[in-house]
């Protein structure tokens, strides 16, 4: 089969799948962690953060050793000039300038969670959201994005000289030296557009559909605020003492998330084009099993994601949830929604029963997952092979199931062998004809 | 309500009027620490009961702040330790920096009257045997997110093992990905799915 006619078989396979239809096999599309391909390539951590084109070409490398029907899309390595040149301060990682945001050579990034704001900033946040991010936790968070402290007020831009209003700003000294320090730091991720560039068409010839991004990252609106704005202990603690400030600002995170895909959402260079399968990746922290009783899920989790992922289904976008953690406890929750949405969403599991989800949602939504990390990582391979055909006994009838690992997809520690037995496991197990 | 369902309840307000009275009266604040530590224990059986969750968890260790910067500088929580059940040494490995999950385990083995020390995050193997030679635990509870804390943990009891300090301590190991794989391929003795999981280990372990 030549590579056209690999990559349309492909594609279809996943299409199918989606739309609880049965294919002729069960697709396995996974996702891989940043730095799985820089690893098995000899690279370290730092290098991978710093080296974008080197990182494409490691993932075109090993990644096509594998018989997969849908490839990640290359995202999140490589940055590390531009977060040196912003003065990132909500990261750590290998290779940082900054001592104090430096982690050790071969050590993953890791996010920095604290209260960016107080809870008597909610007012503020609330009646002008993109003034208060832009002027005060865009600069908290990048020590070299200060200069949007003095962005002007909304009524500059209100007046027939709007012009004004804008050109005060761009001629601030503060401002300007913030922008060619920008310049220099789109210069610096260049290397990971064309690594992510390489990478998309290397893999296209080879008959490798790389999915699409769909929306970019989408994310439930409480896990935005937890995570990025107010702290996990700040939040929760919202929950008690500033419950209508909190439910409202997930409301319009859930309204901004939605404008965000009318306006063509994040990459116009580099990203895969029009023939493959666009899932739109969301990952979710908080609302798992144990962080939060179902009445305050529902309450305060549920309705900002349910929103936000309405919002992509129609625009036909394929919102796919990640439900890191255990969601033993949610699944009425997203039985119900999948009934609402049939056949037009993918839920992702990492450690909930996915044949209990099966046999519960099955006929709505389509499932995948869910390879344990510690047994890609630890093997040996005929563990992860029973694994496998035992997940997909209980959970390809009626088309309907991806193959992916559990969490983060592939490991960054995966060992090849394993990753080949799982792969393997599937065409082995997961044919619905010939 | 009187003073140890208004903390369960997390009524902050009533909960913080009651102890300025109580100051007021010229109460022993052992007294008070007594009561605080009788709905610590409550929340923490309502946790391990799913009746509360993280919310109910960190709201209270707010108002427990409080209550702390009201009874001033004159107590410290090691005077109103009461009867420790037995020592935990607790840590997220080396090379991974988060911490809720570690929290959560310590929050519950406080309230279950464990006398805990956490070393924080990122902790180097070594860190982990000296304090472990200092504090002399009976239990090593080791934290970890990312898939890299295996071989940390791993480093961990080798080094124990190394040092001949292997079965002076039980090792309970816990975090998103761990499980009964990863106990054995790092030589621990238990994994923990919940921080309920964790007093129940550090329970079994500690009554012999």
């Amino acid at each position: 089969m030549n590579p056209e006619q690999l990559l349309k078989e492909r594609v279809q396979r996943v299409r199918d799948a989606v739309a609880l239809k049965e294919p002729d096999r069960v697709p396995i599309t996974p996702f891989v962690d940043v730095f799985f391909a820089p690893l098995q390539v000899g690279m370290s951590h730092k290098d991978a953060m710093y080296k974008g084109r080197k990182v494409g070409s490691a993932n075109v490398k090993v990644l096509s050793r594998y018989d997969w029907d849908l490839y990640p899309y290359m995202v999140l390595s490589g940055m590390g000039k531009l977060n040196d040149l912003v003065g990132n301060r909500a990261m750590k990682w290998a290779g940082a300038a900054d001592p104090e945001f430096c982690l050790n050579d071969n050590q993953p990034y890791q996010y920095i969670e604290k209260a960016w704001m107080e809870a008597d900033e909610y007012e503020e946040l609330i009646t002008d959201m993109t003034g208060f991010l832009l002027r005060n936790i865009v600069p908290r968070q990048n020590a070299n994005l200060r200069a949007f402290e003095s962005l002007p007020q909304a009524s500059m831009f209100a007046s027939m000289m709007s012009y004004l209003g804008v050109s005060i700003f761009f001629m601030d000294k503060e401002v300007k030296k913030m922008l060619k320090n920008l310049k220099k730091s789109l210069r610096g991720m260049l290397g990971l557009f064309l690594g992510m560039r390489n990478y998309n068409k290397s893999m296209k010839k080879l008959g490798n559909p790389v999915a699409g991004m769909g929306a970019g990252i989408g994310m439930a609106p409480f896990d935005m605020i937890s995570d990025s704005l107010r702290g996990m202990r700040g939040t929760m603690i919202d929950m008690y003492r500033n419950p209508e400030e909190l439910k409202k600002a997930c409301d319009m995170l859930a309204n901004y998330q939605i404008k965000t895909l009318d306006s063509g959402g994040l990459f116009s260079f580099g990203g895969t084009d029009e023939d493959t399968v666009s899932l739109s990746f969301m990952p979710l922290h908080r609302g798992a099993d144990g962080f939060m009783s179902n009445e305050q899920f529902e309450e305060f989790y549920w309705p900002g994601l349910t929103k936000t992922m309405e919002g992509m289904i129609k625009r036909d976008i394929i919102p796919m949830p990640f439900f890191e953690g255990r969601y033993g406890d949610r699944l009425e929750f997203l039985a119900e929604f999948a009934k609402k949405h049939k056949g037009k969403l993918v839920y992702w599991f990492h450690d909930t029963d996915m044949i209990k989800v099966k046999e519960m949602m099955g006929d709505y939504v389509c499932i995948r997952g869910n390879v344990p990390a510690s047994l890609l990582i630890v093997g040996p391979p005929k563990a992860v092979e029973e694994y496998v055909k035992k997940s997909i006994e209980g959970c390809m009838e009626g088309g309907g199931y991806l193959v992916d690992g559990g969490v983060s997809g592939i490991p960054n520690e995966a060992r090849h062998e394993n990753v080949q037995a799982m792969t393997d496991a599937v065409h082995k197990y997961g044919v619905y004809r010939k | 309500m009187d003073f140890i369902d208004e903390i369960v309840e997390l009524n902050e307000n009533k909960v913080n009027e009651m102890v300025n009275e109580r100051i007021q009266n010229n109460e022993n604040p052992l007294n008070i620490m007594n009561d605080v530590r009788e709905a610590m224990k409550i929340i923490g059986d309502k946790f391990s009961n799913k009746e509360y969750f993280l919310p109910e968890l960190i709201m209270s260790g707010e108002i427990l702040r409080q209550i702390f910067e009201s009874l001033g500088p004159q107590l410290k929580e090691s005077q109103a330790g009461g009867e420790k059940k037995g020592k935990v040494l607790l840590g997220t490995v080396f090379g991974d920096i988060h911490d809720i999950g570690k929290d959560v385990v310590k929050f519950m083995l406080d309230a279950n009257g464990f006398d805990v020390l956490d070393l924080g995050v990122d902790v180097p193997a070594d860190k982990f045997i000296e304090s472990l030679k200092e504090f002399q635990p009976k239990v090593l509870a080791l934290s970890g997110f990312l898939t890299l804390a295996y071989d940390s943990m791993k480093e961990i009891i080798e080094k124990l093992s190394a040092a001949g300090l292997r079965n002076s301590v039980k090792i309970m190991i816990g975090g998103g990905t761990v499980d009964e794989r990863i106990v054995e391929f790092v030589g621990a003795d238990a994994y923990g799915q919940s921080a309920v999981d964790a007093v129940n280990l550090a329970t079994k372990w500690t009554e012999v």
